[in-house]
């Protein structure tokens, strides 16, 4: 395995104390393997990547484990993460605008990682930075390797962020909404372009987006989060075709479709997500959930393993099959 | 599109350009214009509800704005009920916005954060005349219970609510003059999934309760056809397409809607994969716009701009070679 | 938000605590002297002139032979009225003006602005000279020109912050609603500006402290035999090495009343920042 990630709890201090953002959520992810986290927002799906990257706001405080390459990322000190961040993992960012510096070029900022991690000299990185700009498809890479980043669109942006990702050969790259800032045709082309180069390269690569249809595409495996938990796992098909738990399901169904009857009632989801200050000891998704019952609220549903991989954490499954 | 049986149609917008100066390049070189809406013409009548859907820039915002004089068309006209917008004295003007309400896309930016809710769902109705303090407290109460909020609500402030609690509040802002035209910006899609589906639940409620007819602007296809019975694609200002959404979604004709309609992300595993990358260059000058990024360009696309003409089915579509 | 919560984030505020407590103290200062000093503070008493401090002066008397504390508590009243019209002038006025440049814009916003760089161009001290070479000197010409050197920064905050809240949705949906420019600039605009506003609003008062004791100490000020910190700075020079309390009395407070003010206004800072209040 590449990546194993154990129990991982994250608690992050807010004004109004210590909150659990994420809650002993467990996945793991080998060599050129895609998985998808889907949540909405607070959902704990953008602090699992950051966790993953020891990027994690100032005074988080971690429990569990994260094995990548046999290694505890949660134990290693900043310096050792340093030195693993942009060259075994690296990180796309949903608005490359404000990630990447406004006052350097391009190519200058694909060259960085090159000469930090791999000691390449700066001629040597400079031309690296430029075949790695054809990689990822932008037309007349060398012009553009001394653009600035206002002067590209915001899809040659996204690109030269990838071909930044690309730089030292990662094993695992996690793209945290790399698309949702970008118009759909163009999102399209993006996402062709990870999974091209994921395949190519035997890349593992962990794709959080709020958008199931986007994951549904793209990954082959998908982990549903909703406030800190890691509600349902597995296979994308298996998930899609019969979803276990009944915030898949209310998830899958609250979508409008083109091509349904118009004014047609969507099976909206009642009430809002728990906020991170006020959430429960038990199953977050209780008292939303159609098929709330008392022990719902009580305790962290454990997890059930439905065949396969496929796995959800709920304690109302044979319920939800018979409502089915 | 057919004719309102009786009169003006509830919104017609006739030829609309709307031009926008940028800052110059050099010193004393002329200020280049941006033409975020080229001429564009097209009626809503009322009780069937129009989608305006295009990507960022195509100037979808902007039409939307001067559909109900938030901006003034540089040429051309926006006319409500028969009355030109434009041309009407601010006083008159102001009596017309009773019919005519927004719902804008943020629902953290679109709600004053030092108002109470009452406050900001009443002042519509403060800039209307002859409505007391008490009948204003009333309709206020209404329109919050009519968006399923309380009344109670009124007194809180908007950072006491979740974000599809405010796109309520947003809402019954509109509500409450009772307008006939509501122009719903983006409505849902600052929103989670979850709460997608109340809002547009809502919105059709309402529709049918109150009468209202949306002009509603989305990059979502799958939204702007829950809503909406006639469409309009919009590329770099211009409509390249319109007609009933049924016959749009299901057999496009314009080969960007196509494209539009394919790379929306579906619920399947399986999946067609994307054009060859678009290029970024501003296009030609002559020709049709979209000519640069389409698969089945040929030479005359390039040189003369195709004009908006009639399908059979009640379409129109700009495109010298429709699918 | 509940006032509740705001002092009990104001109390673990240590800045802002000190700073209230050191700018209370300065009123309280300029309160007690309109009821209560331990001597007149004009009383010119020659034959105890520069006591070094002692239990019937507790910091001594000047050159003069004026009691320093009756003078220091008298001080701190310019001090304070200063500060209220001079900032009172900038905001009135400066708030007026970059209302109406962001609300106008274009030409109006363009002659608006540059008239207020214009005025950058003269630091308060020089306008002072300048008024008070045209009007001869004096606490109310002091005030004058501190206010007016207030006016453009006042104007440059609202317009700056103005144009921001003019370009978020809720100003569009009260031109939707119907709502005329005056409305929204007095009803959206306004409320929320005002928070920084108030925190530039300390800093300025404080500035204004500064200027007047300059402008006193140059003799363009408060003159004799009206107390001020400025004055009592100037009168000390001469005595600098028979008696530096003298200067160091004065200056203390100087120093403790920006020092409040300064640290009110950071600590307002950030009590008022919604970020920091609502959370989303």
């Amino acid at each position: 395995m590449l990546l194993e990630v154990a129990e991982l709890s994250v608690d992050l201090p807010t004004s109004g104390g210590v909150r659990r953002i994420v809650r002993s959520a467990s996945f793991a992810l080998d060599h050129g393997q895609t998985l998808g986290i889907v949540g909405e927002s607070g959902s704990g799906k953008t602090m699992t990547a950051l966790a993953l990257m020891g990027l994690l706001p100032d005074g988080a405080t971690t429990s569990g484990a994260i094995l990548f390459e046999g290694r505890d990322l949660l134990k290693l000190n900043e310096a050792q993460m340093r030195d693993l961040r942009g060259d075994r993992v690296a990180m796309i960012f949903q608005e490359p605008m404000t990630a990447l510096n406004p006052l350097h070029s391009i190519g200058r900022q694909i060259a960085e990682p090159l000469i930090l991690h791999r000691g390449l000299s700066n001629a040597a990185a400079h031309a690296e930075a430029v075949r790695l700009l054809e990689r990822v498809g932008l037309p007349d890479p060398v012009r553009r390797a001394r653009a600035y980043p206002h002067q590209l669109s915001g899809g040659q942006r996204q690109r030269a962020m990838i071909a930044m990702a690309l730089g030292c050969a990662p094993r695992l790259i996690i793209a945290d909404e790399p698309t949702t800032a970008l118009d759909v045709t163009v999102q399209a082309q993006i996402l062709d372009l990870i999974a091209d180069l994921g395949a190519q390269s035997d890349m593992a690569l962990i794709l959080v987006s709020h958008d199931l249809a986007v994951i549904a595409q793209n990954c082959e495996r998908v982990l549903v989060m909703y406030g800190g938990m890691a509600m349902e796992s597995g296979r994308t098909d298996d998930v899609l075709a019969r979803p276990a738990h009944p915030y898949t399901k209310a998830l899958l169904q609250a979508r409008p479709r083109v091509g349904a009857r118009r004014g047609e009632r969507l099976q909206a989801i009642a009430g809002a997500a728990p906020s991170a200050g006020a959430m429960p000891k038990g199953c977050p998704f209780a008292g939303r959930c159609p098929l709330t019952i008392a022990a719902c609220g009580e305790a962290l549903p454990a997890p059930v393993m439905l065949g396969g991989d496929h796995m959800a954490r709920c304690i109302r499954i044979d319920a939800a099959e018979r409502a089915a | 599109m057919s004719e309102q049986q009786g009169g003006a149609p509830l919104l017609e917008i006739a030829d609309l350009v709307k031009t926008y100066r940028l800052p110059r390049e050099r010193l004393f070189g002329p200020r280049p214009q941006l033409r975020a809406v080229d001429g564009v013409s097209f009626r809503v009548t009322a009780g069937r509800s129009f989608g305006i859907v295009g990507e960022s820039g195509s100037g979808k915002s902007t039409l939307a704005r001067a559909a109900i004089a938030l901006e003034w068309p540089t040429s051309g006209q926006a006319r409500l009920m028969g009355s030109a917008m434009n041309l009407a004295p601010r006083a008159a003007l102001r009596k017309m916005r009773a019919h005519m309400q927004m719902i804008f896309q943020d629902p953290y930016g679109s709600l004053d954060p030092r108002q109470t809710v009452a406050r900001i769902v009443g002042e519509p109705l403060a800039c209307l005349d002859g409505i007391s303090r008490a009948d204003g407290a009333a309709r206020i109460a209404e329109a919050l219970q009519a968006v399923g909020l309380s009344a109670t609500d009124a007194r809180k402030y908007p950072h006491e609510f979740s974000g599809g609690q405010r796109q309520r509040v947003a809402i019954a802002r509109a509500l409450i003059t009772r307008p006939r035209l509501v122009v719903a910006d983006e409505p849902v899609s600052a929103l989670d999934v979850s709460i997608q589906a109340q809002v547009l639940n809502l919105m059709t409620d309402l529709q049918q309760q109150f009468g209202i007819t949306y002009l509603l602007i989305s990059h979502d296809l799958a939204v702007v056809e829950h809503i909406c019975d006639e469409i309009a694609v919009m590329y770099r200002g211009r409509f390249v397409e319109t007609g009933p959404s049924e016959i749009l979604l299901a057999s496009p004709a314009h080969p960007y809607t196509r494209a539009l309609i394919d790379a929306a992300p579906k619920l399947q595993t399986a999946r067609r994969r994307a054009p060859a990358p678009a290029s970024d260059s501003p296009g030609p000058k002559t020709g049709c716009a979209y000519a640069s990024r389409c698969a089945f360009a040929q030479s005359k696309c390039r040189e003369e701009a195709p004009a908006l003409r009639p399908l059979v089915d009640g379409r129109h579509v700009a495109c010298h070679f429709p699918l | 938000m509940s006032d509740d919560r705001f002092f009990a984030r104001a109390r673990r505020n240590g800045g802002f605590v000190l700073g209230a407590i050191l700018v209370a103290a300065l009123i309280a200062a300029a309160a007690l002297s309109l009821v209560w000093t331990p001597y007149p503070p004009a009383a010119i008493d020659v034959p105890h002139k520069l006591l070094e401090p002692s239990f019937a002066h507790w910091l001594g008397t000047d050159s003069l032979g004026h009691d320093v504390v009756s003078q220091l508590l008298a001080g701190a009243r310019i001090s304070i009225l200063v500060g209220i019209i001079a900032v009172g002038i900038g905001l009135v006025f400066g708030v007026a003006l970059g209302l109406v440049a962001a609300s106008v814009g274009g030409v109006v916003e363009d002659v608006i602005m540059n008239l207020c760089d214009f005025t950058f161009a003269f630091p308060a001290l020089l306008l002072a000279i300048m008024l008070t070479a045209v009007l001869g000197a004096g606490v109310v010409n002091a005030i004058l020109a501190i206010g007016v050197a207030n006016v453009p920064i006042f104007a440059k905050v609202t317009r700056a912050l103005g144009n921001g809240v003019l370009a978020r949705d809720y100003a569009m949906a009260a031109r939707a609603a119907g709502k005329g420019p005056v409305a929204i600039a007095l009803e959206h605009v306004l409320p929320n500006v005002a928070p920084a506003l108030i925190v530039q609003a300390t800093i300025q008062f404080a500035i204004a402290i500064l200027a007047e004791a300059a402008l006193s100490y140059l003799g363009l000020g408060a003159q004799p035999p009206q107390a001020s910190w400025g004055r009592m700075l100037s009168d000390a020079q001469q005595f600098m090495f028979l008696a530096p309390r003298l200067a160091v009395f004065p200056g203390v407070a100087i120093a403790m009343a920006v020092l409040g003010l300064n640290l009110l206004g950071d600590g307002l800072r950030d009590l008022l920042d919604p970020r920091l209040r609502a959370r989303r």
